[in-house]
């Protein structure tokens, strides 16, 4: 796990963009990978009739938390059983990410179930805060070009979060960002 | 200051002339009858109460007879009538973290006294965008030079620029 403090802000705007994606489901498999205290699917589920079967990962012991490192979970955890995955870190979750989206990437076209997974992402960019090498590699700046001059490359870093996703071939985003653009709640669905 | 626990005739308590603080009785008397008598009234050496005017109202409208206390002996008067403002204003002075207070249910805050027009925090604060996401397929070449050659470098970059689709970004370190 890269960081463990969660992000409390802008709570309610979080937990209402969970609730307004839910899947169609009566029963939902919840895997949510910065869990906390759970008190973000706590609330979802209060306002929810769908029955939420949740499981968390977090440093943080909790009831329904899986305790220990998310990258080392995610590589276990067979991810396609979720149908949503939740990644409300505080900072960018790009290499939790990488991992899912590599491995959803991969499925065999024939196995699909051709059902969706709905992830939920927080992207959190401080004043002057870098950007993961690896993304920005993604994206075609070479780290050996950032290191030239990171601000050039950490400026805008939602937009370039943005082109990260569409690589992955995510076509369609659902967003809240505060008016600085700094932490941006965001919502999509793949199919597996 | 000596500090003892006690359990006096309820009628034995007496309120301190000066309390001025006011108190929200029946959400005291429903906290008390809901959850029992947890938090002791604190009174001096003569049973006069420095903290627990409401909560000795709230007992008395629930008939109890017997109450356990805290005693505080060997206060002067200043000290009594300073704990006694303190011990509330506190209380009072500290507000509510609204971001934690969303964790809660709306009704489950109303339970516990707070008002509609408390709530003006569980309003939804950012807009939610559908974006569509279109494939950003570009190669960047990085171009570092001393800033003295940037009026040699400039006319190039014009030229480059007027090809089209082409971004420019500058900075330097």
């Amino acid at each position: 796990m890269s960081k463990v403090q969660t992000d409390n802000s802008y709570f309610f705007d979080k937990v209402m963009l969970r609730f307004n994606h839910l899947p169609n489901k009566d029963i939902i498999k919840v895997l949510d990978c910065y869990a906390g205290n759970n008190f973000l699917w706590d609330r979802v589920k209060s306002l929810t009739k769908k029955n939420i079967e949740y499981v968390g990962i977090d440093f943080r012991k909790s009831k329904n938390n899986l305790e220990g490192n998310n990258l080392k979970f995610i590589k276990t955890i067979d991810i396609f059983k979720y149908d949503i995955i939740d990644l409300d870190a505080y900072g960018v979750p790009y290499l939790l990410l990488k991992i899912i989206l590599d491995k959803f990437q991969k499925i065999d076209y024939n196995k699909r179930k051709n059902e969706e997974c709905v992830f939920f992402i927080t992207f959190i960019q401080s004043l002057f805060g870098s950007l993961p090498f690896g993304m920005l590699s993604e994206i075609g700046y070479p780290k050996k070009m950032v290191k030239k001059i990171p601000t050039l490359f950490y400026k805008n870093g939602i937009e370039k979060f943005k082109r990260f996703l569409s690589n992955y071939g995510i076509k369609n985003i659902f967003i809240r960002s505060t008016p600085d653009k700094r932490k941006n709640y965001i919502s999509f669905v793949l199919n597996k | 200051m000596e500090k003892t626990r006690t359990t006096l005739d309820i009628d034995e308590i007496k309120k301190h002339p000066k309390n001025p603080k006011r108190h929200n009785d029946k959400l005291i008397e429903e906290s008390i009858k809901d959850l029992g008598y947890v938090d002791d009234i604190i009174v001096d050496e003569n049973n006069v109460i420095l903290a627990g005017h409401g909560r000795l109202d709230a007992l008395k409208k629930l008939d109890y007879k017997k109450v356990d206390v805290i005693r505080i002996s060997g206060w002067s008067e200043i000290q009594k009538e300073r704990f006694m403002l303190l011990s509330n204003k506190s209380v009072e002075s500290g507000g509510w973290d609204n971001e934690k207070l969303k964790m809660f249910e709306k009704d489950f805050l109303k339970n516990v006294g707070f008002q509609e027009d408390e709530f003006t925090f569980f309003e939804e604060k950012l807009s939610e965008i559908n974006q569509e996401l279109k494939p950003y397929k570009k190669t960047h070449i990085l171009l570092s030079f001393p800033p003295d050659k940037f009026l040699k470098i400039k006319k190039f970059i014009d030229e480059i620029l007027k090809i089209g689709e082409i971004e420019y970004e500058q900075g330097s370190n």
